[in-house]
C-alpha cells in the first residue's frame, strides 16, 4: 500500500513557528487515510463513568479555593449541528493565581491548597455541559521575552467517532493578551479564532454566587457514519 | 457548522487528561515517543483506540515512554498529543505484522510489542490528516 501525501491545510497548521515547542515536534509528511481505516466508532460513555461533583471544581477539597467564581456551561454538537451526549469532556486549567498544580510548572505565583484544576462531565441528552470553577489566571511561559499565556481553560472532547477527538482551550473575552499569543494566533483566521473565545452570559450568571460563560463546542463528524 | 479549532494540550495535561487502562489481555504495548532530534518527548500523551481494546490513554514519563496491557487485536488507532503539536496527531499501529509501512509495525517479543513513536525526522512515523 502507498500512501497518498496531503497538504494539511486545517489550521492551526502543525509548523507553527512563532511556537518554538513546535519547531522539534511537527511532522513534515503528512498522508490521507485510507478510506478503509475510517473508524466510525470510539469510546462510549455514560452517567457512571463520571461521579457528578468532578463537575464542580470549587468542591474538591476542605476549603474554598480563593479567585473569581465563575460558571462554564455550553453545549458540544457535531459539525451538522446535531447535540453529542454522552460525551466526556475533560477540562484542567491554572489556578486564579496562573500556577498549575503541576510539579514541571515553575510560576513564582502561589498554589491553592484547595484548588486542583481538573473537571469532569458526561455531556446530557442535548449535549450539554456545565463547569463550576474559578477564574484562572494568566501566566508567563518562556516562548519568548516577555510571552503570557491569556487566561485559558483546557477542554477535551470525544464524540462519536475516536477520529472526531478534539482538545482545545477556552479563552476569555477582550483579553488583551490574545495579539501576542503565538498559540491562540495560531488560528489564522479571525472568525475560527473567535470560536475559541466563552462569551459573558447573564442567563447563566447566578445572583450573590457566580458569573456565566458560554462556550459551545463543534467537533468534527466521521463521514462514514 | 465550522468546527471549533484545536489547541495544544500544553505542558500540564496530567492535572486533566488521566491514564486510561484499555480492557486487560495478555499483551503489554510500550514505546518511546522522539522527537525531531530524537531526544524523548516527557509531556506527550498518546491515547489508542479499537473495537477489541476498547479505549486508552497514556502520558509518557520523563524518559519519554508510554505503555498499556492489551488484549490481541490485529490493530489500534492511534492518537499523539503533546506540548509543541497545536492538534493531535494521527496514526495506526499494526500488532499482526501485517503493517503496509514499517514505520507502523509494532516489534513483537513475546507478549510484549514495542510501537516508537517518530514526531518529526528521517524515521518519522507515517501520519495521517485529520
Amino acid at each position: 500500500m502507498t500512501f497518498q501525501p496531503v497538504d494539511d491545510a486545517v489550521e492551526p497548521r502543525y509548523d507553527e513557528p512563532a511556537y518554538r515547542s513546535s519547531t522539534l515536534r511537527h511532522p513534515t509528511r503528512l498522508y490521507l487515510l485510507p478510506e478503509e481505516w475510517h473508524d466510525p466508532a470510539g469510546p462510549v460513555f455514560g452517567e457512571s463513568d463520571v461521579d457528578p461533583s468532578e463537575s464542580d471544581l470549587t468542591r474538591q477539597h476542605d476549603g474554598e479555593p480563593l479567585g473569581e467564581r465563575i460558571v462554564v456551561s455550553g453545549r458540544a454538537l457535531d459539525s451538522d449541528g446535531r447535540p453529542l451526549p454522552n460525551t466526556l469532556v475533560e477540562v484542567w486549567q491554572a489556578n486564579a493565581a496562573g500556577r498549575y498544580a503541576h510539579a514541571v510548572d515553575r510560576h513564582p505565583a502561589p498554589l491553592d491548597p484547595n484548588f486542583t484544576g481538573a473537571g469532569r462531565c458526561v455531556t446530557d441528552a442535548d449535549g450539554g455541559y456545565r463547569f463550576v470553577t474559578i477564574k484562572p489566571g494568566a501566566y508567563p511561559w518562556q516562548n519568548h521575552p516577555n510571552a503570557w499565556r491569556p487566561a485559558h481553560i483546557h477542554f477535551s472532547l470525544f464524540g462519536r467517532a475516536f477520529a472526531d477527538r478534539l482538545v482545545t482551550q477556552m479563552y476569555f473575552p477582550g483579553d488583551p493578551l490574545f495579539d501576542a499569543d503565538p498559540i491562540f494566533q495560531s488560528v489564522r483566521d479571525a472568525a475560527a479564532r473567535e470560536l475559541l473565545v466563552s462569551r459573558f452570559d447573564w442567563e447563566t450568571t447566578e445572583p450573590e454566587w457566580a458569573l456565566g460563560f458560554r462556550f459551545d463546542i463543534v467537533l468534527r463528524s466521521t463521514p462514514f457514519e | 457548522m465550522t468546527t471549533t479549532p484545536s489547541q495544544t494540550v500544553g505542558p500540564f495535561f496530567a492535572i486533566g487528561l488521566g491514564d486510561q487502562p484499555c480492557a486487560e489481555g495478555p499483551l503489554r504495548l510500550e514505546g518511546c515517543v522522539y522527537d525531531g532530534a530524537g531526544a524523548p518527548v516527557p509531556d506527550a500523551v498518546v491515547e489508542v483506540w479499537s473495537q477489541a481494546t476498547g479505549w486508552g490513554r497514556s502520558g509518557t514519563g520523563a524518559d519519554g515512554r508510554y505503555a498499556f496491557r492489551l488484549c490481541e487485536t490485529p490493530h489500534l488507532d492511534v492518537q499523539v498529543f503533546a506540548r509543541g503539536l497545536l492538534k493531535q496527531l494521527r496514526t495506526r499501529v499494526f500488532l499482526d505484522g501485517t503493517a503496509p509501512d514499517e514505520t507502523l509495525a509494532a516489534v513483537r517479543d513475546g507478549d510484549t510489542l514495542r510501537f516508537d513513536i517518530h514526531l518529526q525526522g528521517e524515521r518519522q512515523t507515517a501520519f495521517f490528516a485529520l
